[in-house]
């Protein structure tokens, strides 16, 4: 009975210090039995009443332990949480349009619904063991808050006080949290099946040549998942510093890179798998839609230019 | 509004627990074992729980405020708690402390205290 109350309460403390408080323990139990019934051999009733004396063995370990033990700390849990709640948004989203998108080719909702319902777990689940992993890394290796509250033996100084960031280095969270979503749901929607099928003469064609575009999702996933980690750090740090600002503009040129290849890429859309196209109908919509994708790569560069411009301004600003 | 009673056992641990220390320190000056320590500490009015005892004697010990030996000759090992140097120099600063609170204290609360 003492064995199994000792590797109980083992289970909830570390292991560095188990077998050490765990023989002090052993000690107590014998004193207080030998206290109330003398130096003997001692009843399975006696033994049961001293262990309930000493109580919860949860709460036991507990009061040995000099800090709280968790994965994810104060200082980040309310980060997390959100992280969380974005990732799970962006992806469901994704993954409900590729459902919706399913259903309106195949006409099959039951296949649909278990897409939805299956690729949101099995995503989600992914998504949260990541964000769990990052976050539990910065928690263990990361920088902690200089200031301790709970520990009156660490001294403080006026010096270790943190500065607000200034205005022009201060985060919008929101942006963030709206961009983390486009891009969380953006993934989940290339790595979902990626169907974009055409409805023509209630037909449906899927004109995407996923042979052309294979070679790129590594790297799309690549620049769109270190967005996604930069968006996470920025949420932790809540201010631009001139690192993040300088891997923000990489990161910006990289997309720009990616989607400029894929929007000169002759042959990432296959129109001769329209039925019934005529050669000069084939040439008018090959240089539509070329047009219309260099005008949509045109309006992205616009705007990242924008972004990296305001973020070369903050650069010199902060010199 | 708080519960009378429930606001009241939280005030009055807090209060018990900044002078546990001291009084677990003037108690050591001979060698005791957890148990022994705890009768003694009853005995003089001072009621505490073994969840509390035993792991503060670590925490005492492990700041070098307490020595101790696992003693190994009875049917039981036992260990033994005793103050060390640097604990009766702390013990010294605690009472001359807690002799100048007791005034300030009784200063504040002189007037009122049967109120």
């Amino acid at each position: 009975m003492i064995k199994n109350y000792l590797y109980t309460v083992g289970k909830y403390l570390p292991t560095s210090q188990r077998d050490d408080i765990l023989k002090d323990l052993e000690a107590n139990i014998y004193e207080l039995l030998e206290e109330a019934h003398g130096d003997r051999e001692y009843s399975q009733e006696e033994v049961e009443d001293v262990l309930y004396k000493m109580g919860n063995p949860k709460k036991v370990a507990e009061s040995y332990l000099e800090r709280p033990r968790y994965l994810i700390g104060p200082q980040y849990i309310d980060m997390y949480l959100l992280v969380i709640k974005v990732a799970l948004l962006g992806i469901s989203i994704g993954i409900l349009v590729v459902s919706i998108i399913k259903f309106i080719v195949d006409g099959d909702i039951l296949q649909s619904l278990l897409s939805l319902v299956g690729g949101i777990w099995n995503a989600g689940l992914v998504m949260v063991g990541i964000v769990t992993i990052i976050f539990s890394l910065v928690e263990h290796y990361g920088e902690k808050d200089n200031l301790p509250f709970d520990q009156a033996d660490e001294k403080w100084s006026l010096e270790s006080l943190e500065s607000p960031p200034e205005d022009v280095d201060k985060i919008k969270i929101s942006d963030l949290v709206f961009e983390s979503i486009f891009i969380l749901a953006f993934l989940a929607f290339i790595n979902h099946g990626l169907p974009l099928p055409i409805i023509y003469e209630n037909q449906s064609f899927v004109l995407l040549n996923h042979e052309v575009l294979s070679p790129y999702l590594l790297w799309i996933n690549l620049a769109l998942g270190s967005s996604l980690l930069l968006n996470v750090y920025l949420l932790m740090r809540r201010s631009w510093s001139i690192l993040t600002r300088l891997l923000s503009i990489a990161l910006d040129m990289v997309g720009i890179a990616i989607f400029s290849v894929l929007a000169l890429t002759p042959d990432l859309w296959d129109f001769s798998r329209i039925p019934g196209v005529t050669q000069e109908e084939l040439t008018g919509i090959e240089t539509g839609v070329g047009l219309g994708l260099k005008i949509g790569l045109a309006a992205i560069i616009v705007i990242t230019l924008i972004e990296v411009f305001n973020h070369i301004r903050a650069l010199f600003r902060k010199r | 509004m708080g519960n009378h009673e429930e606001l009241f056992n939280n005030l009055h641990q807090e209060m018990k627990r900044g002078t546990l220390v001291l009084a677990v320190l003037a108690q050591l000056d001979k060698p005791q074992y957890g148990y022994s320590l705890m009768s003694i500490l009853e005995e003089k009015g001072l009621q505490i729980d073994q969840n509390t005892l035993y792991p503060l004697l670590r925490r005492l010990e492990k700041q070098g405020m307490l020595e101790s030996i696992w003693d190994v000759e009875g049917s039981r090992p036992r260990r033994y708690y005793k103050i060390s140097s640097l604990g009766i120099s702390v013990r010294h600063d605690l009472i001359s402390e807690w002799k100048s609170l007791n005034k300030v204290i009784g200063n504040l609360i002189g007037g009122n205290q049967n109120d």
